[in-house]
C-alpha cells in the first residue's frame, strides 16, 4: 500500500478526490492540498506529519497540477526533506484512479511510472 | 533592453511565472536572483525545471545578488528580454543600491507569515515590508501589485503610505 498526496492549484485536489470516490468508492491514506489555501512551508510542514504518523504506509506517492508550479515545488521540497517519496506532476482523474487502483500492488517507484504511463494513456484525441 | 518585468514574489519561480508571465511576455531569460538558493544545487535544479512547461526557448539562470549585478554588466544583458524574480522588497533596495536599472516594481506575491497585515489579496506586508517598500518610491521606482497578466494593477505606493 502507497500513501497519496495531491497538491494543486485551487479546489483541483479536493475536487479530484470527490470525483475518484463517485467512481471506486471511498479512498483511504489519501490528503490533498490546495496552493492556493497554504503557504508552501504549511504545506511541507503537514506532509511531514502525514508521513510521520504510523498508521500512514511506509511510502507515498505525491501528486500535482502543474510541473514548474508552486505545487511542483512543494513536494520537491517534501521530498529532499523526508524518506520514501515519489513525485508525478501532470495529475488528472485516469492517474488518480490508476493510483488507487494499483497502489496495493506495485512498489512506489514503479507505481509512480505506471500512474505516469496510465495518465498519459488517458489522455487521447477522437479520431 | 530594459528589464522586461522585475517582480516580488516569495514563491520565486512557480506557475504564474513560467505559465502565466512567461507565455505573456516570451521573455529570452529568467533570472531568479537568491542567495540561498543559488547555493542549494537541488533547489537550483527544482527551479530550472520550471522551463520544461514553455515551448519557447527560455534560459532560467540560478544568480547569487553579485551575479546579477555583473549580469547587468554584460552584453546579453543589453540584446535579452528578462524577467527578474526576487523574493522581497528588502532585495529590491539592495539591487538598486548596488546600481541594478530597476525603474518599475511588480508585487506578484507576498504571502500571509504570521505578524503581517494584508494591504491586497495577494500582498501582505510586515514593518521591514512597509520600511523597504518606502525605499523604493523614495527612489521614484513604480510599485504595482499585478498577480498575473490579465489582473488588473493595484496602486501599492497608495496602500503603503495608509498603514
Amino acid at each position: 500500500m502507497v500513501g497519496g498526496i495531491l497538491i494543486t492549484h485551487g479546489p483541483m485536489a479536493q475536487a479530484l478526490i470527490k470525483a475518484g470516490e463517485t467512481i471506486l468508492g471511498k479512498i483511504q491514506y489519501i490528503y490533498g492540498f490546495s496552493t492556493t489555501d497554504l503557504s508552501i512551508a504549511t504545506i511541507v510542514e503537514r506532509i511531514d506529519s502525514i508521513v510521520h504518523d504510523e498508521e500512514w504506509p511506509h511510502d507515498t506517492l505525491i501528486l500535482v497540477s502543474l510541473k514548474g508550479g508552486s505545487c511542483w515545488n512543494a513536494a520537491l521540497t517534501a521530498k529532499k526533506k523526508l524518506s520514501n517519496i515519489e513525485v508525478v506532476s501532470g495529475i488528472n482523474l485516469s492517474m488518480l484512479l490508476s493510483f488507487v487502483t494499483k497502489r496495493n500492488e506495485e512498489p512506489l517507484a514503479k507505481l509512480a511510472q505506471t500512474v505516469m504511463s496510465d495518465g498519459i494513456r488517458g489522455i487521447d484525441k477522437h479520431e | 533592453m530594459p528589464l522586461e518585468l522585475c517582480r516580488i514574489d516569495d514563491r520565486l519561480i512557480h506557475g504564474q511565472v513560467i505559465v502565466g508571465w512567461g507565455n505573456y511576455l516570451k521573455p529570452d531569460r529568467i533570472i531568479l536572483c537568491n542567495d540561498a538558493v543559488a547555493q542549494e544545487d537541488w533547489q537550483r535544479e527544482m527551479f530550472e525545471s520550471s522551463g520544461d512547461m514553455v515551448s519557447f526557448k527560455l534560459d532560467i539562470s540560478i544568480f547569487t545578488q553579485g551575479e546579477t549585478l555583473s549580469f547587468f554588466k554584460q552584453d546579453e544583458f543589453e540584446k535579452e528580454k528578462i524577467i527578474l524574480i526576487v523574493e522581497s522588497p528588502r532585495e529590491i533596495c539592495e539591487l538598486v543600491n548596488e546600481g541594478a536599472p530597476i525603474g518599475r516594481v511588480n508585487v506578484g506575491g507576498m504571502h500571509y507569515k504570521s505578524g503581517k497585515v494584508q494591504i491586497a489579496p495577494y500582498i501582505f506586508v510586515d514593518d521591514e515590508d512597509i520600511k523597504y517598500f518606502k525605499m523604493i518610491i523614495e527612489k521614484d521606482i513604480k510599485l504595482e501589485g499585478q498577480d498575473v497578466p490579465t489582473a488588473k494593477k493595484i496602486d501599492i505606493t497608495e496602500l503603503v503610505y495608509l498603514i
